[in-house]
């Protein structure tokens, strides 16, 4: 029981140092003129979640965060920050004219999901997080959500057709005007 | 996920990140900043989906498999995105949104 005790501390500290770390680089993306520094504020709070899901026992998801988002999407975001980079991108502000409706829009968004998590009913002892799911998610995707799963390929396949066709757009009307 | 307190606390967290997202995204100039929002937006979400299939207590990974096809659409959406900011890139000499007037309408 003692011990059930100071596990559930150290998990709130923890929590909040996660929380803390995701919520401040999620500020920074939004904040910080500097693209490249935005970017990496944006590494910083991935990682945080990445942890989040570790706390939650969601090993296989917080593995994935780290392959997928931190790996893969950070670095196709700072290659394409550095692909577009102009010199006078940074004295720019990084915010327009719209803060007072975006600040409506986003109060909504929070309003509307409080009241959702006032309002829902959970179940009370809430599940003990079961630790590596890896089995169960393997066994679910290649049985009850096989579909789901040949859709979300279909879908990475159309979408890599269409970045190659977009980029492609530029030279096949260049060469038509050309002839 | 010891305590009800902290599984609900998962659950602000993703809304206050979905929150931050969204409100960047309606704010920031640089195009590359809007599609880091969305990843903001997308990982809220996924932070929400998983502290919901724990606290209804769905068994069998549906929470995690759900975050995974979250995934995959947000990675799908930000190379298409992105695709899109190097050809305006390369048509306009620059991705500062409110600078795209023939956009408009």
């Amino acid at each position: 029981m003692g011990s059930d005790m100071s596990w559930g501390i150290i998990e709130m500290f923890l929590f909040g140092l996660l929380a803390v770390m995701s919520g401040g680089g999620a500020v920074g993306v939004v904040t910080l003129a500097n693209l490249v520094h935005a970017a990496l504020s944006l590494v910083v709070c991935l990682v945080g979640v990445a942890g989040l899901y570790l706390l939650a026992g969601a090993d296989f998801l917080a593995v994935i965060q780290l392959i997928v988002y931190v790996g893969a999407i950070a670095v196709l975001l700072v290659m394409g920050i550095m692909l577009t980079a102009r010199p006078e991108m940074n004295r720019t502000s990084p915010a327009n004219h719209l803060i007072r409706p975006a600040l409506l829009a986003a109060s909504g968004v929070g309003g509307g999901l409080v009241l959702a998590i006032i309002l829902l009913r959970f179940a009370e002892p809430p599940v003990r997080a079961i630790f590596s799911e890896v089995v169960l998610v393997g066994r679910g995707l290649l049985t009850r959500y096989v579909l789901h799963l040949e859709v979300a390929g279909l879908l990475l396949l159309v979408a890599l057709v269409g970045i190659i066709a977009i980029l492609r757009v530029r030279e096949i009307v260049d060469r038509g005007e050309r002839s | 996920m010891t305590s009800l307190i902290l599984a609900r606390g998962y659950l602000i967290l993703g809304g206050a990140l979905m929150v931050i997202g969204v409100f960047g995204f309606l704010t920031r100039q640089q195009a590359i900043a809007v599609v880091m929002c969305l990843e903001l937006v997308a990982n809220g979400v996924n932070l929400m989906l998983v502290a919901v299939s724990r606290l209804l207590g769905l068994g069998g990974g549906t929470g995690e498999i759900l975050v995974l096809l979250v995934l995959v659409v947000a990675a799908a959406e930000t190379g298409v995105a992105l695709a899109l900011i190097l050809l305006l890139h390369r048509c306009d000499g620059h991705t500062e949104l409110p600078r795209l007037f023939h956009l408009r309408w």
